[in-house]
């Protein structure tokens, strides 16, 4: 037999091998990401933009920070800590995948410490071992509205870059297609410091994440185990020194 | 809407997709990576929707350009792994087809792009050229290239075998 004969032989093998599962999943947190993604990367964010609510004195608008912001807040104390309650932490606004918020954010008790860990307790209306939570952070900085980010669904850390991109993950992309179930009270924690490092993985993005003081925004996604409904929240700004 | 295309080429498409993920990295949980990366960004790019064969070849494409771009690392890791199954010497046809297998290990990422596209998809040079975004000259060379190295390991693994 000839190498050619035997390369289709072999590749037909391969191919041929069963593959469990068979099907290809199309998660609704896959079909959300596209959506988010190619709304940065088509230019919607002005709509999306104009829907954000505006939360509390210090005005944290969806999108990027307008340069007015800075300079930095101070760091919050443990006492200064943000709550679910409190405007500063959090803001609701309409999901930007286009489906309504269902209730206000705060009254299901979500929370982000200034540490960037997120807590949630159980709730009356959902089942409490069914919530999907998937969590980013995004930096951003005075001049360059988004320098990286890193999406984490533990106990996967993804990271993508300005584009929205995904350029690392820390053991398979699947973690992105998964949702994370998050038990009753369950406390999901983020190592913002260690992994933003790998940004500079990214294609064309400058290497690494120049020292200095920035700001740490955390995008929210919750929905119900069935997936029906997403709720959307950003806390921050949460200062983050890179040294 | 992107989406509805998107579900439904997962439904009559994702087996194919898969198939050929894992002809590329033979590793399924690298496959499905591989077929949840390229949905994602293909379809974060796509502008316009097509027909699902061209949607399918635009996912295929977008596919083998990520995976010469981040299985390539890996695959080095994996030929030192060496994870093909040893097999009984008497079976003369599996020990080939594992063989080749090991051997495809060795492959460039676009080599062996070419080699699944050209002997299990049957595509042309210039198609698999446009697959990839080089030129039909440059597939020639890559396949030239990949049949060499095919040979002289097969012929290597043939005369070790002999001696013992």
């Amino acid at each position: 037999m000839n190498i050619e004969d035997q390369l289709t032989e072999t590749l037909t093998a391969i191919a041929n091998e069963q593959p469990q599962p068979t099907r290809v999943p199309v998660s609704r947190r896959l079909i959300d990401q596209i959506r988010r993604r190619r709304r940065l990367k088509f230019g919607a964010l002005t709509t999306v933009g104009a829907l954000a609510c505006v939360g509390g004195s210090l005005g944290v608008a969806f999108g990027f920070p307008p340069a007015q912001q800075s300079p930095l807040p101070a760091s919050p104390t443990r006492s200064e800590q943000p709550t679910a309650a409190s405007p500063r932490s959090f803001f609701v606004m309409p999901d930007p995948c286009g489906q309504r918020v269902t209730e206000p954010l705060p009254s299901i008790g979500l929370s982000i410490s200034a540490a960037g860990s997120l807590s949630v307790p159980a709730t009356t209306h959902w089942s409490p071992d069914k919530l999907f939570a998937s969590l980013s952070i995004t930096v951003t900085n005075e001049t360059d509205s988004d320098i990286g980010g890193i999406t984490s669904e533990h106990p996967y850390v993804v990271v993508t870059n300005k584009a929205g991109i995904v350029v690392g993950a820390s053991s398979g992309f699947r973690a992105v297609a998964t949702s994370l179930m998050v038990p009753a009270h369950g406390r999901v924690s983020m190592h913002a410091p260690v992994p933003l490092t790998r940004c500079n993985r990214a294609k064309g993005s400058p290497p690494g994440i120049a020292p200095g003081a920035y700001s740490l925004w955390v995008d929210i996604d919750v929905s119900p185990g069935d997936r029906s409904t997403t709720e959307y929240a950003r806390g921050g700004p949460f200062p983050l020194t890179i040294r | 809407m992107w989406s509805d295309d998107l579900t439904q080429l997962a439904e009559h498409r994702g087996q194919d997709l898969r198939r050929f993920a894992y002809l590329l990295t033979h590793d399924w949980h690298d496959a499905d990576d591989l077929v949840q990366e390229s949905l994602l960004r293909a379809f974060t790019s796509l502008r316009r929707p097509g027909n699902q064969q061209d949607l399918e070849r635009y996912v295929r494409k977008t596919m083998t350009n990520s995976y010469i771009d981040r299985w390539r690392w890996r695959r080095r890791r994996q030929r030192i792994r060496a994870d093909a199954p040893s097999v009984p010497s008497h079976e003369q046809s599996i020990s080939e087809t594992t063989s080749m297998q090991q051997a495809l290990a060795t492959l460039s990422p676009r080599q062996r792009a070419c080699v699944v596209l050209r002997y299990y998809y049957d595509l042309s040079g210039p198609e698999i050229g446009a697959e990839l975004g080089c030129s039909a000259g440059t597939v020639r060379r890559h396949l030239h290239d990949a049949l060499s190295r095919l040979q002289r390991h097969l012929a290597a693994e043939e005369t070790s075998r002999d001696e013992h």
